[in-house]
Protein backbone atom coordinates (compact mmCIF):
# COMPACT_ATOMS: atom_id res chain seq x y z
CA UNK A 1 0.00 0.00 0.00
CA UNK A 2 2.85 2.39 1.32
CA UNK A 3 4.33 1.24 -2.00
CA UNK A 4 1.78 2.11 -4.22
CA UNK A 5 1.19 5.33 -2.70
CA UNK A 6 4.96 6.56 -3.13
CA UNK A 7 4.66 5.25 -6.95
CA UNK A 8 1.80 7.93 -7.01
CA UNK A 9 3.41 10.44 -5.72
CA UNK A 10 6.41 9.87 -7.73
CA UNK A 11 4.92 9.94 -11.11
CA UNK A 12 2.51 12.97 -10.13
CA UNK A 13 6.08 14.61 -8.61
CA UNK A 14 7.56 13.75 -12.29
CA UNK A 15 4.25 14.97 -14.25
CA UNK A 16 4.46 18.25 -12.49
CA UNK A 17 8.62 18.54 -13.12
CA UNK A 18 7.77 18.04 -16.51
CA UNK A 19 5.28 20.51 -16.94
CA UNK A 20 6.93 23.25 -15.00
CA UNK A 21 9.82 23.14 -17.25
CA UNK A 22 8.32 23.10 -20.15
CA UNK A 23 5.52 25.40 -19.35
CA UNK A 24 7.62 27.51 -16.91
CA UNK A 25 10.14 27.95 -19.47
CA UNK A 26 7.68 29.49 -21.56
CA UNK A 27 6.71 31.31 -18.99
CA UNK A 28 9.81 33.10 -18.34
CA UNK A 29 10.85 33.95 -21.47
CA UNK A 30 7.47 35.38 -21.95
CA UNK A 31 7.21 37.36 -19.18
CA UNK A 32 10.75 37.77 -17.60
CA UNK A 33 12.80 37.98 -20.50
CA UNK A 34 10.71 41.10 -22.04
CA UNK A 35 11.66 42.75 -18.68
CA UNK A 36 15.41 42.32 -19.30
CA UNK A 37 15.18 43.12 -22.43
CA UNK A 38 13.39 46.55 -21.81
CA UNK A 39 15.70 47.35 -19.26
CA UNK A 40 18.83 45.72 -20.66
CA UNK A 41 20.24 47.42 -24.01
CA UNK A 42 23.37 46.10 -24.49
CA UNK A 43 22.84 42.82 -26.12
CA UNK A 44 25.50 41.02 -24.87
CA UNK A 45 24.33 42.02 -20.95
CA UNK A 46 21.02 41.18 -22.18
CA UNK A 47 22.02 37.64 -22.94
CA UNK A 48 24.34 37.62 -19.30
CA UNK A 49 21.21 38.35 -17.34
CA UNK A 50 18.82 35.64 -18.96
CA UNK A 51 21.49 33.39 -18.94
CA UNK A 52 21.65 34.35 -15.02
CA UNK A 53 17.91 34.05 -14.39
CA UNK A 54 18.19 30.41 -16.12
CA UNK A 55 20.72 29.56 -13.59
CA UNK A 56 19.12 30.71 -10.68
CA UNK A 57 15.40 28.93 -11.48
CA UNK A 58 17.32 25.46 -12.88
CA UNK A 59 19.23 25.96 -9.14
CA UNK A 60 15.97 26.11 -7.31
CA UNK A 61 14.42 23.39 -9.48
CA UNK A 62 16.86 21.11 -8.75
CA UNK A 63 16.49 22.09 -5.05
CA UNK A 64 12.94 21.44 -5.29
CA UNK A 65 13.27 17.87 -6.70
CA UNK A 66 15.45 17.32 -3.58
CA UNK A 67 13.38 18.77 -1.20
CA UNK A 68 10.42 16.30 -2.44
CA UNK A 69 12.75 13.30 -2.42
CA UNK A 70 11.60 12.40 -6.20
CA UNK A 71 15.28 11.89 -6.99
CA UNK A 72 18.78 12.44 -5.62
CA UNK A 73 21.40 13.80 -6.57
CA UNK A 74 25.41 12.96 -6.34
CA UNK A 75 28.22 16.09 -7.38
CA UNK A 76 31.79 15.17 -7.64
CA UNK A 77 34.34 17.65 -8.61
CA UNK A 78 32.23 20.57 -8.56
CA UNK A 79 35.22 22.96 -7.72
CA UNK A 80 36.66 22.78 -10.50
CA UNK A 81 33.94 24.48 -12.55
CA UNK A 82 35.14 28.05 -10.48
CA UNK A 83 37.46 27.42 -13.86
CA UNK A 84 35.21 26.88 -16.24
CA UNK A 85 34.46 30.28 -17.91
CA UNK A 86 36.35 30.25 -20.82
CA UNK A 87 36.37 26.47 -21.29
CA UNK A 88 34.21 24.11 -23.50
CA UNK A 89 32.52 21.85 -21.00
CA UNK A 90 31.59 18.84 -22.61
CA UNK A 91 28.96 16.13 -21.26
CA UNK A 92 27.65 13.01 -21.93
CA UNK A 93 23.59 12.92 -22.57
CA UNK A 94 21.62 10.27 -20.93
CA UNK A 95 18.80 12.35 -19.64
CA UNK A 96 16.57 15.28 -20.18
CA UNK A 97 17.70 17.18 -16.90
CA UNK A 98 21.08 17.29 -18.09
CA UNK A 99 21.31 20.80 -19.12
CA UNK A 100 19.52 21.45 -16.37
CA UNK A 101 21.80 19.89 -13.97
CA UNK A 102 25.05 21.40 -16.15
CA UNK A 103 22.91 25.43 -15.78
CA UNK A 104 22.28 24.84 -12.22
CA UNK A 105 25.81 24.95 -11.52
CA UNK A 106 27.15 26.93 -14.16
CA UNK A 107 26.15 30.78 -13.71
CA UNK A 108 27.39 31.82 -16.99
CA UNK A 109 27.11 29.35 -19.38
CA UNK A 110 26.31 29.35 -23.24
CA UNK A 111 25.13 25.99 -25.20
CA UNK A 112 24.98 24.78 -28.64
CA UNK A 113 21.48 23.83 -28.70
CA UNK A 114 20.08 21.62 -31.43
CA UNK A 115 17.66 22.63 -34.18
CA UNK A 116 14.47 20.58 -32.81
CA UNK A 117 14.79 22.60 -29.38
CA UNK A 118 15.93 26.04 -31.24
CA UNK A 119 12.59 25.63 -32.74
CA UNK A 120 10.66 24.38 -29.77
CA UNK A 121 7.14 25.77 -28.85
CA UNK A 122 7.91 25.91 -25.51
CA UNK A 123 11.15 25.89 -25.05
CA UNK A 124 12.39 27.52 -28.53
CA UNK A 125 11.80 31.03 -26.75
CA UNK A 126 13.78 30.64 -24.34
CA UNK A 127 16.81 29.17 -25.89
CA UNK A 128 16.10 31.99 -28.57
CA UNK A 129 16.03 34.81 -26.07
CA UNK A 130 19.19 33.60 -23.55
CA UNK A 131 21.64 34.10 -26.61
CA UNK A 132 21.98 29.99 -27.37
CA UNK A 133 23.48 29.09 -30.54
CA UNK A 134 21.63 27.06 -32.75
CA UNK A 135 23.75 24.28 -34.03
CA UNK A 136 22.60 24.68 -37.54
CA UNK A 137 24.36 27.57 -38.16
CA UNK A 138 26.91 27.69 -41.00
CA UNK A 139 30.28 27.01 -39.35
CA UNK A 140 31.82 30.27 -39.41
CA UNK A 141 28.81 31.56 -38.36
CA UNK A 142 29.16 28.94 -35.52
CA UNK A 143 32.41 29.66 -34.39
CA UNK A 144 31.91 33.25 -34.71
CA UNK A 145 29.26 32.64 -31.86
CA UNK A 146 31.14 30.35 -30.23
CA UNK A 147 33.96 32.76 -29.81
CA UNK A 148 32.00 35.98 -28.86
CA UNK A 149 30.93 33.85 -25.50
CA UNK A 150 34.04 32.65 -25.03
CA UNK A 151 35.55 36.50 -24.79
CA UNK A 152 32.76 37.06 -22.53
CA UNK A 153 33.99 34.84 -20.30
CA UNK A 154 31.18 32.50 -20.36
CA UNK A 155 31.85 28.71 -20.35
CA UNK A 156 30.45 26.74 -23.77
CA UNK A 157 28.58 23.75 -23.00
CA UNK A 158 28.41 21.07 -26.10
CA UNK A 159 26.39 17.76 -25.77
CA UNK A 160 28.73 15.88 -28.32
CA UNK A 161 26.08 12.99 -28.54
CA UNK A 162 24.07 15.51 -30.25
CA UNK A 163 20.60 13.76 -28.48
CA UNK A 164 19.82 11.94 -25.89
CA UNK A 165 22.16 8.64 -25.96
CA UNK A 166 20.78 5.29 -24.86
CA UNK A 167 22.70 4.32 -21.54
CA UNK A 168 24.90 1.03 -22.37
CA UNK A 169 24.89 2.13 -26.24
CA UNK A 170 28.25 2.80 -27.69
CA UNK A 171 29.04 6.44 -27.57
CA UNK A 172 28.83 8.40 -30.81
CA UNK A 173 30.38 11.73 -30.63
CA UNK A 174 29.46 14.05 -33.06
CA UNK A 175 32.74 15.88 -34.52
CA UNK A 176 31.78 19.40 -33.97
CA UNK A 177 33.23 19.94 -30.77
CA UNK A 178 36.26 19.22 -31.51
CA UNK A 179 36.51 21.25 -34.09
CA UNK A 180 35.24 23.90 -31.91
CA UNK A 181 38.15 23.40 -29.13
CA UNK A 182 41.01 23.11 -32.08
CA UNK A 183 40.01 25.95 -33.59
CA UNK A 184 39.65 28.61 -30.57
CA UNK A 185 42.13 26.95 -28.58
CA UNK A 186 39.77 25.98 -25.48
CA UNK A 187 40.75 23.66 -22.95
CA UNK A 188 37.91 20.84 -22.51
CA UNK A 189 36.69 20.11 -19.04
CA UNK A 190 34.83 16.72 -19.47
CA UNK A 191 32.00 15.93 -17.30
CA UNK A 192 30.52 12.65 -16.63
CA UNK A 193 26.12 12.13 -16.40
CA UNK A 194 24.90 9.13 -14.88
CA UNK A 195 21.74 8.47 -13.82
CA UNK A 196 20.69 5.19 -12.37
CA UNK A 197 17.98 3.84 -12.75
CA UNK A 198 17.98 5.28 -16.24
CA UNK A 199 14.93 7.66 -16.49
CA UNK A 200 13.59 10.48 -19.12
CA UNK A 201 15.09 8.45 -21.92
CA UNK A 202 14.73 9.80 -25.43
CA UNK A 203 11.50 8.01 -26.61
CA UNK A 204 10.16 7.41 -23.00
CA UNK A 205 6.92 8.98 -21.51
CA UNK A 206 7.37 11.33 -18.63
CA UNK A 207 5.14 8.76 -16.31
CA UNK A 208 7.14 5.84 -16.87
CA UNK A 209 8.97 6.58 -14.28
CA UNK A 210 11.70 4.02 -12.62
CA UNK A 211 10.73 1.47 -10.06
CA UNK A 212 13.08 3.54 -7.52
CA UNK A 213 13.93 6.66 -7.29
CA UNK A 214 16.82 7.77 -9.78
CA UNK A 215 20.29 8.77 -8.86
CA UNK A 216 21.53 11.74 -10.76
CA UNK A 217 25.58 12.22 -10.68
CA UNK A 218 27.46 14.62 -11.79
CA UNK A 219 30.91 14.21 -12.22
CA UNK A 220 33.14 17.00 -13.33
CA UNK A 221 36.46 14.67 -14.56
CA UNK A 222 39.58 15.96 -16.36
CA UNK A 223 40.64 18.91 -18.62
CA UNK A 224 41.44 18.11 -21.67
CA UNK A 225 44.24 20.65 -22.95
CA UNK A 226 43.97 20.66 -26.74
CA UNK A 227 47.26 22.82 -27.56
CA UNK A 228 49.97 20.22 -27.79
CA UNK A 229 47.32 18.15 -30.60
CA UNK A 230 47.90 20.98 -32.82
CA UNK A 231 51.58 21.08 -32.43
CA UNK A 232 51.60 17.15 -33.77
CA UNK A 233 48.62 16.83 -36.37
CA UNK A 234 46.64 18.86 -38.83
CA UNK A 235 43.60 19.76 -37.63
CA UNK A 236 41.82 17.02 -39.15
CA UNK A 237 43.59 14.99 -38.10
CA UNK A 238 43.99 16.21 -34.71
CA UNK A 239 39.98 16.73 -34.47
CA UNK A 240 39.16 12.91 -35.28
CA UNK A 241 41.80 12.20 -32.67
CA UNK A 242 40.54 14.00 -29.50
CA UNK A 243 36.93 12.27 -30.75
CA UNK A 244 38.41 9.15 -29.71
CA UNK A 245 39.97 10.56 -26.97
CA UNK A 246 37.09 12.08 -25.46
CA UNK A 247 35.32 8.85 -26.28
CA UNK A 248 37.51 6.44 -25.14
CA UNK A 249 37.36 8.67 -21.81
CA UNK A 250 33.69 8.32 -21.42
CA UNK A 251 33.47 4.67 -22.14
CA UNK A 252 35.97 4.19 -19.46
CA UNK A 253 34.35 6.61 -17.03
CA UNK A 254 30.34 4.83 -17.44
CA UNK A 255 31.92 1.15 -17.68
CA UNK A 256 34.19 1.80 -14.12
CA UNK A 257 32.13 4.79 -12.29
CA UNK B 1 47.55 18.20 -64.33
CA UNK B 2 45.25 15.28 -65.92
CA UNK B 3 42.09 14.42 -64.58
CA UNK B 4 43.53 11.23 -63.46
CA UNK B 5 46.22 13.07 -61.43
CA UNK B 6 44.08 15.25 -59.62
CA UNK B 7 42.03 12.38 -58.78
CA UNK B 8 44.79 10.35 -56.90
CA UNK B 9 45.89 13.49 -55.64
CA UNK B 10 42.60 14.19 -53.69
CA UNK B 11 42.81 10.14 -52.82
CA UNK B 12 45.66 10.84 -51.13
CA UNK B 13 44.77 13.81 -49.25
CA UNK B 14 41.35 11.96 -48.22
CA UNK B 15 43.39 9.16 -46.62
CA UNK B 16 46.05 11.21 -45.01
CA UNK B 17 44.69 14.41 -43.84
CA UNK B 18 41.68 12.65 -42.91
CA UNK B 19 42.13 9.20 -42.28
CA UNK B 20 39.58 7.69 -44.46
CA UNK B 21 40.28 4.32 -45.34
CA UNK B 22 41.69 3.79 -48.35
CA UNK B 23 39.13 1.35 -50.07
CA UNK B 24 36.40 3.69 -48.82
CA UNK B 25 37.81 6.64 -51.40
CA UNK B 26 35.92 5.52 -54.47
CA UNK B 27 34.85 7.71 -57.63
CA UNK B 28 31.26 7.94 -56.25
CA UNK B 29 31.67 8.15 -52.76
CA UNK B 30 30.16 11.02 -50.98
CA UNK B 31 32.29 12.94 -49.12
CA UNK B 32 30.02 13.45 -45.74
CA UNK B 33 28.06 10.98 -46.32
CA UNK B 34 30.34 8.27 -47.26
CA UNK B 35 33.88 9.62 -45.84
CA UNK B 36 33.14 11.04 -42.53
CA UNK B 37 34.19 14.80 -43.45
CA UNK B 38 32.19 17.78 -41.77
CA UNK B 39 32.44 21.66 -43.35
CA UNK B 40 35.53 22.79 -41.39
CA UNK B 41 37.09 19.68 -43.19
CA UNK B 42 35.64 21.11 -46.42
CA UNK B 43 37.31 24.29 -45.64
CA UNK B 44 40.83 22.24 -45.19
CA UNK B 45 40.98 20.16 -47.98
CA UNK B 46 39.94 23.49 -50.43
CA UNK B 47 43.14 25.21 -48.84
CA UNK B 48 44.86 22.00 -49.90
CA UNK B 49 43.84 22.17 -53.40
CA UNK B 50 44.64 25.69 -53.61
CA UNK B 51 48.25 24.76 -52.37
CA UNK B 52 48.14 21.70 -55.17
CA UNK B 53 47.02 23.96 -58.36
CA UNK B 54 48.45 27.60 -57.00
CA UNK B 55 44.76 28.95 -57.56
CA UNK B 56 42.35 30.59 -55.72
CA UNK B 57 39.05 28.68 -54.91
CA UNK B 58 36.33 29.53 -52.92
CA UNK B 59 33.90 27.42 -50.37
CA UNK B 60 30.75 28.43 -52.93
CA UNK B 61 32.60 26.51 -56.02
CA UNK B 62 31.94 23.36 -53.79
CA UNK B 63 29.36 24.09 -52.36
CA UNK B 64 27.35 21.84 -54.97
CA UNK B 65 30.11 19.16 -55.10
CA UNK B 66 28.79 15.71 -53.40
CA UNK B 67 31.33 13.18 -54.48
CA UNK B 68 35.08 12.80 -55.08
CA UNK B 69 34.45 13.37 -58.18
CA UNK B 70 32.13 15.97 -58.04
CA UNK B 71 35.28 17.61 -56.83
CA UNK B 72 37.48 16.60 -59.31
CA UNK B 73 35.66 17.68 -61.87
CA UNK B 74 35.42 21.38 -60.54
CA UNK B 75 38.91 21.37 -59.78
CA UNK B 76 39.54 20.23 -63.17
CA UNK B 77 36.99 22.73 -64.85
CA UNK B 78 38.86 26.10 -62.91
CA UNK B 79 42.18 25.13 -64.27
CA UNK B 80 40.95 25.01 -67.63
CA UNK B 81 39.11 27.91 -67.39
CA UNK B 82 42.55 29.33 -65.94
CA UNK B 83 44.90 27.67 -68.38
Amino acid sequence: MLDWLARIYRTLGTGFFFAILFGGGAVIATIAFPIVSLTTRNTERRWARKQYIIHLLFRFYIGLMRFMRLAFFEFRGLEKLRDAPGKLVIANHPSLLDVVLLMSLIPRAQCIVKQELWESPYLGRLVRGAGYISNALPSEQLLAACRQAIELDACLIVFPEGTRSTPGAPIQLQRGFANIALLLGLDIQLVTITCTPPTLLKGQKWYEIPARRPVFCVDVGQVISVAHLLNDHARPLAARKLVRTVAAYYEDRLANG
Amino acid sequence: MSRDELLHQIKSYLIEIFEVPAEKVTPDARLYEDLDLDSIDAVDLIVKLQDLTSQKFSPEDFKSALTVTDVVDRVDAMMKAQA
